[in-house]
């Protein structure tokens, strides 16, 4: 592992610096372990139009061969996105962000290009099943979850 | 699945030409890993990690990685036409044994192979820093090379302490001033660091390194005074022609002006002449000193080169270039540097045979003082034994002659003892002429 993650991360942080596609804008990165991101749906999505929404990144030493550990927050004017997908404190299930879906090809931009397309697909208005349960009962990190993924539609 | 922008990668390797095929895998494991060292063990194994360095260009996207985006070390190819470093797809196949890009399942050993030779040759030709950078080494060499040159040559390496039991690392240029690995104080900062981290502290970490000149306000490291002051504009120099006898003083930007109107501007050019002529003439003395030394050479050998052959079977020799710089100087013509080569290796060979006169004469020498020695121990031993051999036939005679003489009484002189032997060997006396000797030795 060999120090190639931080080398990794300067590098698509001097990218994402530049450049950032239409939706997403990078909003802190003081150091390599913990970026956090804005995202925007952009098309007229009535769910989250004109919204805002802050994710943060967080990477572990082994990434990209591991994938970054990457869920909503939630501050006064960021609030977290209603989703089938997404638990009410932040956590989200996609494949993608698991360590059978991770691949170390993807980075930061492909995961929030991943996930605002995820958004914009998006028509249903609600939380995943057992949302209130999970969110109470959970203190494992959201990688080591074994989500269920039964619902690839979405 | 994967998202929009997925990096397209493969589009660099399709033919998968069965030449490459011979090259067997993971040959090419980190390039770094088991190259330049040669056997050096595990420190040296670690010397340059190729994927660290920093490239001096921006490296073609198709040569980079997609895994650690950086240009490729050690580049296999997957049946799926995918390149990924070595490490980095083993690395990532320990957790998911897919390709990282379209997410087939791979088998690492049997699907996959090392890249086309082309590919790692334009890898090998990318232009890298040396990984010294940060400790002064500005080189830019190509990347196949740049463990060579860490190993081998570069001055900012950092190796073992020569001191014998100091365990710290000091860089290669200063393995000359002995152990540095003790602690003194700064002293624009009056902190405490060790010897050898000095100079890296005082160029750039140390709060008070910088100055400000006292003369052109200028900032300037401390320990850079001295280069400063070869260029600072206030610093007093003497005026350009001060060989030529201008005694006049001034700050470094004035003595322009001051040059145009100088008492001794119009002994200048004659100066600068002068010694143009001069170095002229050194040059020529020199010229005229090899020729005479050939001049000499030849009238000494009655030897003379057939000209043009000489400088054509010459030619086609190329002189090796770096180790000849110093002596090649004096000389102006290959054929000159030849005779010159040949004159010395002569000298050499005679001062050698001479030597070995020498050795020669004085061994024999030694030989001789030994060998008489032993000649003259060899004699006497020799007459010694003639001696002892006279004794005992006599003895041998007395005996037989009393034995002849059994019974007739015994003989004055060993009385006892030739009774005592009358007795038990008397009746097989005569078969035991011979060996008499050696069963019954004789009592001196």
């Amino acid at each position: 592992m060999s120090g190639l993650g931080p080398k990794r991360l300067g590098k698509e942080l001097t990218k994402i610096q530049n450049s950032l596609p239409p939706g997403i804008t990078l909003v802190s990165a003081d150091n390599l372990e913990e970026w956090f991101l804005d995202i925007q749906v952009l098309d007229q999505n009535p769910l989250y139009a004109g919204q805002t929404y802050r994710l943060k990144f967080k990477f572990s030493k082994s990434y990209p061969i591991e994938p970054p550990e990457v869920t909503f927050t939630k501050t006064d004017n960021r609030p977290i996105p209603m989703h089938p997908h997404i638990y009410s404190n932040g956590i989200i299930c996609l494949d993608l962000l698991g360590s059978q879906g991770w691949s170390p090809v993807q980075n930061v931009e492909s995961v929030c290009m991943s996930i605002q397309s995820m958004l914009t697909g998006n028509t249903k208005d609600e939380r995943p099943p057992g949302d209130e349960e999970f969110v109470r009962g959970n203190r494992l990190r959201p990688r080591d979850i074994d989500f269920y993924y039964h619902d690839n539609t979405v | 699945m994967p998202p929009p922008n997925t990096p397209e990668e493969g589009v660099v390797a399709t033919n998968t030409s069965s030449i490459l095929a011979l090259r067997p895998s993971m040959s090419r494991d980190g390039g770094g890993d088991g190259g330049g060292g040669g056997g050096g063990g595990p420190s040296s194994a670690a010397a340059v990690d190729l994927r660290l360095l920093e490239y001096e260009d921006a490296v073609d996207e198709n040569l980079i990685c997609p895994i650690c985006r950086v240009a490729l070390v050690g580049p296999v190819i997957t049946n799926c036409d995918h390149v990924f470093c070595h490490r980095c797809l083993v690395q990532a196949h320990a957790l998911n044994p897919v390709c990282p890009v379209d997410r087939l399942p791979l088998k690492l050993v049997s699907e996959t192979r090392p890249a086309p030779k082309i590919v790692q040759n334009q890898l090998d030709n990318l232009n890298v820093r040396c990984p010294n950078h940060a400790r002064g080494c500005h080189l830019v060499v190509a990347r196949s090379l740049v463990e060579n040159h860490v190993t081998r040559y570069c001055d900012k390496t950092m190796v073992p302490c020569p001191h014998p039991s100091c365990e710290h690392t000091v860089v290669r240029n200063d393995v000359g001033k002995g152990c540095l690995h003790y602690d003194v104080q700064c002293e624009y900062c009056e902190g405490n660091m060790l010897k050898a981290d000095l100079e890296i502290h005082q160029d750039q970490k140390c709060p008070n390194r910088k100055k400000d000149c006292e003369l052109c306000s200028a900032e300037f490291v401390r320990n850079k005074q001295e280069e400063h002051m070869k260029e600072c504009p206030e610093v007093e120099v003497s005026c350009k022609y001060a060989p030529f006898g201008c005694t006049q003083q001034m700050s470094r930007k004035m003595a322009e002006g001051h040059g145009e109107k100088c008492d001794y501007r119009v002994v200048g050019p004659v100066g600068e002449q002068l010694a143009e002529l001069r170095s002229e003439l050194t040059a020529l003395q020199e010229k005229d000193r090899m020729k005479d030394r050939r001049i000499k050479f030849l009238e000494n050998r009655g030897y003379t080169l057939p000209a043009s052959n000489a400088t054509e079977a010459i030619s086609d020799i190329s002189l090796p270039e770096s180790s000849t710089n110093a002596d090649m100087a004096p000389y102006e013509s290959r054929d000159q540097y030849f005779l010159s080569l040949f004159e010395t290796m002569e000298s050499k060979v005679e001062r050698l045979s001479s030597a070995l006169a020498e050795v020669e004469g004085r061994h024999s020498m030694m030989l001789i003082n030994e060998t008489l020695q032993i000649k003259d121990q060899l004699t006497e031993i020799r007459s010694t034994l003639g001696v002892l051999g006279m004794h005992v036939r006599w003895l041998m005679n007395f005996r037989l002659q009393e034995r002849g003489r059994v019974g007739a009484g015994s003989p004055a002189m060993p009385g006892s003892l030739a009774g005592n032997q009358q007795g038990t060997s008397d009746p097989n006396l005569p078969r035991r002429l011979s060996d008499t000797m050696r069963e019954h030795p004789p009592r001196l």
